[in-house]
């Protein structure tokens, strides 16, 4: 019985219940109304952000929105982001590393990509490339900062599947398969792309946390996926983000950590449920294979 | 569970080399040992050399992307108002930036002076000093403190100490830094109120903001290490030099220290690169959050075009100062890939004489 498993299927399964329920779910306020001001039972004047209370089970932000409505609501947009960054990148992944497997050109593309990103941190490659003018002001703003999201991570992830089938070609069995006549897609179809798709069952869930992590990293400097620019009140613009989503509410931390810390608490424990949820399950899914193989040999 | 990290530069230039290096010979003075061993110095070298073209390749690349024109168009609504931007990239625009670029710095013999006429370059220096501070004691400790708690979750991993080890590093491997700093920082700020401590979380100029701000940064180095070092002597625990030794009857913790630990520790090092790049990130996340005014956050808010913007002129153009804190933030991955390399290789040459 694989416990580890288990736990993994729960966590995301709770996870995947706020994302296609989320509107639906008990006490959520749908609407999410704004309560500006707000008595209490001794009949004192609440303003916003509210702490937690009989009315709002976890309190509400700067704004009054009850914030369990907020996280429900805002757990699809969560990980409709998500969704996209990932498969992106395990595509484009995908494609490279079989690429660099057969040419020897694209071989070089993916070392050259990574000798190249070794000198990059992350966050400091995604500021420099969300600070060229072209991106920053493009209409389709967000739809490039899921695209740089996604592209910053592809060699790494291509490097995974290009040893998967690296290690996969030195097995003794593969001699046995060339000997007997197997062509190039004979034993891509039957060897190589099912050691792929055993990796990706693996990388899919572990990469979905990565890239969470991320976004919980990006959300805390005050960059987010979808934001609009609004006037300040020295005539400069700001970038304020519209969107529901979990790292937005992690924006004002600084603040927050001392006026109402129920707001970066509740984002966080959000976000690093479904991390752990992630992570688990793509360890119990390791073992899982790890069991399989011991039977059958 | 495990986090798995790919070195994604290491991998190129160390496969090809470990492979040659690592075949050494136990005859000392044999010509065989003497050819590997000018061989082992020979593939140094060489990695050396190809790190510093790649960090050159990488650095030019970002100077292209720093370079890029800023020509954008605002359009103005009704009183200065913000309707849109379009942009326009021309190539020859760019060749043009570029070639400024190269003129002012060949002029000015530096990187020059700011609008106030103070030095840029005793500016970022400073500044980058700073960030440094925080930075190599981070690295120091996670380096130190980190293989001590792999070789504790290693030696505890079937008492009864476990739960403290091994699923303690993962765990705190897998939830974000920032969780751990909120909670610390919201630690603070309770017994604070209470009249305990009186620690200021946020500034740079006092030695409390210095110390929080290393111990932040040193979470992740410490669980990265550590795990590393308890997957590494996991990886020796059933070699047959292991069993050889303690069949001779070598005391369990020689056989740990002396023979294990020294036969990982060139794996331990390969993964500095990635343990560097993770806490360079990490670095700009601590000091935007806590406002210490090291590189990372002048650099954050001079790049802060991407969130901030006046209408008519980009937020700051301070393109020279950003080139700069490039320049030096990839001088020294730079120096710590340099470093992992030839730390590998020195273990990898002892063994051999072993």
């Amino acid at each position: 019985m694989n416990r580890i498993l288990l736990t993994g299927i729960v966590m995301t399964g709770i996870v995947l219940l706020a994302v296609l329920f989320g509107p639906s779910l008990p006490l959520v306020d749908k609407s999410m109304d704004q309560n500006l001001v707000v008595r209490d039972s001794d009949g004192a004047l609440l303003v916003p952000p509210i702490p937690p209370s009989d009315e709002f089970l976890i309190g509400t932000d700067r704004k009054g929105v009850d914030l369990w409505s907020r996280l429900m609501v805002g757990a699809r947009e969560t990980f409709y982001i998500l969704g996209v960054i990932l498969a992106v990148r395990l595509f484009a992944a995908l494609l490279l590393s079989i690429g660099a497997f057969y040419s020897k050109g694209l071989r070089l593309l993916m070392d050259g990509w990574n000798a190249v990103f070794s000198f990059m941190p992350t966050i400091f490659i995604i500021l420099i490339l969300l600070a060229v003018p072209g991106v920053m002001f493009s209409d389709y703003r967000s739809f490039w900062v899921l695209i740089i999201l996604a592209a910053v991570e592809v060699g790494r992830l291509a490097l995974i599947f290009y040893e998967n089938m690296e290690y996969q070609r030195r097995q003794t069995y593969m001699e046995a398969a060339v000997a007997n006549g197997g062509g190039r897609w004979t034993l891509f179809r039957n060897y190589y792309w099912p050691s792929l798709v055993r990796e990706l069952v693996i990388t899919a869930p572990m990469e979905a946390g990565r890239t969470m992590f991320l976004l919980v990293q990006l959300g805390v400097i005050g960059i987010y996926v979808n934001q609009q620019f609004f006037s300040q009140l020295d005539r400069s613009y700001r970038a304020v983000e519209m969107s529901d989503a979990w790292p937005v509410l992690l924006g004002n931390l600084r603040q927050d950590i001392y006026s109402a810390p129920w707001i970066p608490i509740a984002a966080l424990i959000a976000m690093t449920f479904s991390i752990l949820g992630f992570y688990i399950l793509a360890e119990g899914l390791k073992k899982r294979q790890a069991m399989k193989r011991r039977i059958q040999s | 569970m495990e986090i798995r990290e790919a070195t994604p530069g290491d991998a190129f230039i160390n496969k090809k080399y470990l492979d040659k290096s690592c075949s050494f010979s136990y005859n000392i003075g044999s010509p065989v040992f003497r050819y590997h061993t000018v061989q082992g110095v020979f593939s140094m070298l060489s990695s050396i050399i190809s790190r510093i073209i790649i960090w050159f390749l990488s650095f030019a690349l970002l100077l292209l992307l720093l370079l890029v024109p800023m020509d954008t168009v605002f359009v103005e609504g009704r009183g200065g108002s913000f309707m849109g931007a379009t942009y326009d990239y021309q190539v020859a625009r760019h060749v043009e930036n570029i070639k400024t670029f190269f003129t002012y710095i060949r002029e000015t013999g530096g990187l020059g002076t700011d609008e106030a006429g103070d030095p840029i370059m005793a500016k970022i220096l400073t500044v980058f000093l700073r960030s440094l501070l925080i930075f190599l004691p981070a690295i120091v400790i996670g380096f130190f403190l980190g293989i001590t708690k792999g070789i504790f979750d290693f030696k505890n991993r079937k008492s009864k100490r476990k739960l403290l080890g091994q699923p303690v590093t993962i765990g705190l491997l897998s939830i974000p830094d920032i969780v751990i700093i909120v909670s610390i920082q919201l630690a603070v700020i309770f017994l604070y109120r209470h009249g305990l401590v009186d620690i200021s979380l946020y500034g740079h100029d006092r030695l409390e903001n210095v110390l929080m701000n290393i111990l932040y940064l040193s979470i992740y180095p410490v669980m990265f290490i550590s795990n590393i070092t308890y997957k590494t002597l996991e990886a020796e625990q059933g070699l047959d030099y292991v069993r050889t030794a303690r069949s001779k009857g070598t005391g369990e913790l020689k056989v740990l220290y002396i023979h294990m630990l020294k036969n990982g520790m060139p794996k331990i090092l390969s993964h500095s690169n990635t343990m560097v790049l993770y806490t360079l990130s990490n670095l700009f996340i601590v000091e935007v959050f806590t406002e210490y005014r090291g590189a990372a956050f002048y650099m954050y808010h001079t790049l802060g075009s991407a969130t901030e913007f006046y209408v008519g002129a980009l937020f700051t153009p301070d393109t020279i100062a950003q080139i700069g804190y490039v320049f030096l933030f990839t001088l020294v991955i730079l120096f710590f890939n340099i470093v992992s390399g030839v730390a590998r290789a020195k273990v990898t040459l002892r063994e051999g004489s072993r």
